[in-house]
């Protein structure tokens, strides 16, 4: 993939076929835990980032018993649990509809094949949401802290096994979503 | 009106009230450690229309202190103000300001 790049009001970059395939099927697994349908989300894409899979839970007036889901899902209130259930009981439907207008709107504007990227500002602000909401659901699921950079440099994520695999997905992911930033504030 | 109360308990009840509920309400944006730093300063900008000195020193306060009050006001524009932090991915919540 390469870095985006700012020409007038669109956001540019050229994205590889494994690397497009990769973000469809992550942003497509997030989409789904965020409608409750399971049955979204390939494994075609031959790496296994089974790490994603959580069985979903959670009535409206709690938070989910995913931790994932609940990180992209938070409590309004940290200090009044009556509070709290009573907004997410008025919003939680209407932020996952968010979330997964932003999912769908990043889908439809990534060729599948790969190629050209070409984004209006709205859609690229879609894509920053989404990429971010599939970063938030791997960190919580790889227990990402504020040491993690010291791990990596210590080498405790390196190797082929699937954890080591998705916390390289989820660096990748750091910095295309760094970089498209740096593209739509330019 | 409540004519059939004494005088001076209205008027303290009133009074009570009244310095409650001018307390302003605030949002709070906490740390964590997924968020990126870049991100959160264009998330600032973008929904409250900070310009980029403001954002920056919030998105540090964030980072360094564990979490900063990015807005204030009334209590439902407070809870609009979480709900949008929350569908960028940013971990807020409201409170009144004490």
């Amino acid at each position: 993939m390469t870095a985006f790049w700012r020409s007038g009001e669109t956001v540019c970059a050229v994205v590889d076929e494994p690397e497009a395939q990769l973000v469809r099927r992550l942003v497509t697994d997030v989409q789904a835990m965020l409608t409750g349908d399971g049955t979204a989300g390939g494994s075609d894409a031959g790496l296994d980032v089974g790490v994603l899979d959580w069985p979903e839970a959670g009535s409206p007036a709690t938070p989910p018993e995913d931790p994932a889901l609940a990180r992209l899902l938070p409590d309004g209130y940290s200090d009044d649990p009556d509070a709290a259930a009573e907004l997410r009981r008025l919003t939680e439907r209407s932020l996952r509809d968010a979330k997964s207008r932003a999912a769908q709107r990043l889908l439809d504007s990534l060729p599948g094949d790969g190629g050209s990227l070409s984004l209006d500002l709205p859609t690229a602000e879609a894509w920053l949401a989404a990429l971010n909401d599939v970063r938030l659901v791997l960190g919580t699921r790889l227990n990402v802290t504020e040491d993690t950079a010291e791990n990596q440099a210590r080498g405790l994520h390196e190797g082929d096994d699937p954890v080591a695999v998705a916390y390289q997905v989820y660096c990748w992911l750091s910095v295309v979503q760094d970089d498209l930033v740096a593209a739509v504030c330019a | 009106m409540s004519p059939t109360l004494a005088p001076d308990r209205v008027e303290q009840t009133d009074l009570d009230e009244r310095v409650d509920a001018d307390r302003p309400w605030v949002t709070i944006v906490w740390n964590d450690p997924v968020n990126l730093m870049g991100y959160v300063v264009w998330v600032f900008q973008k929904l409250f229309g900070y310009d980029r000195e403001k954002a920056t020193k919030l998105m540090l306060d964030v980072h360094h202190k564990g979490r900063a009050v990015v807005s204030s006001g009334a209590r439902e524009r407070m809870e609009h103000d979480v709900a949008r932090l929350h569908a960028a991915g940013l971990w807020a919540t409201l409170r009144q300001d004490r």
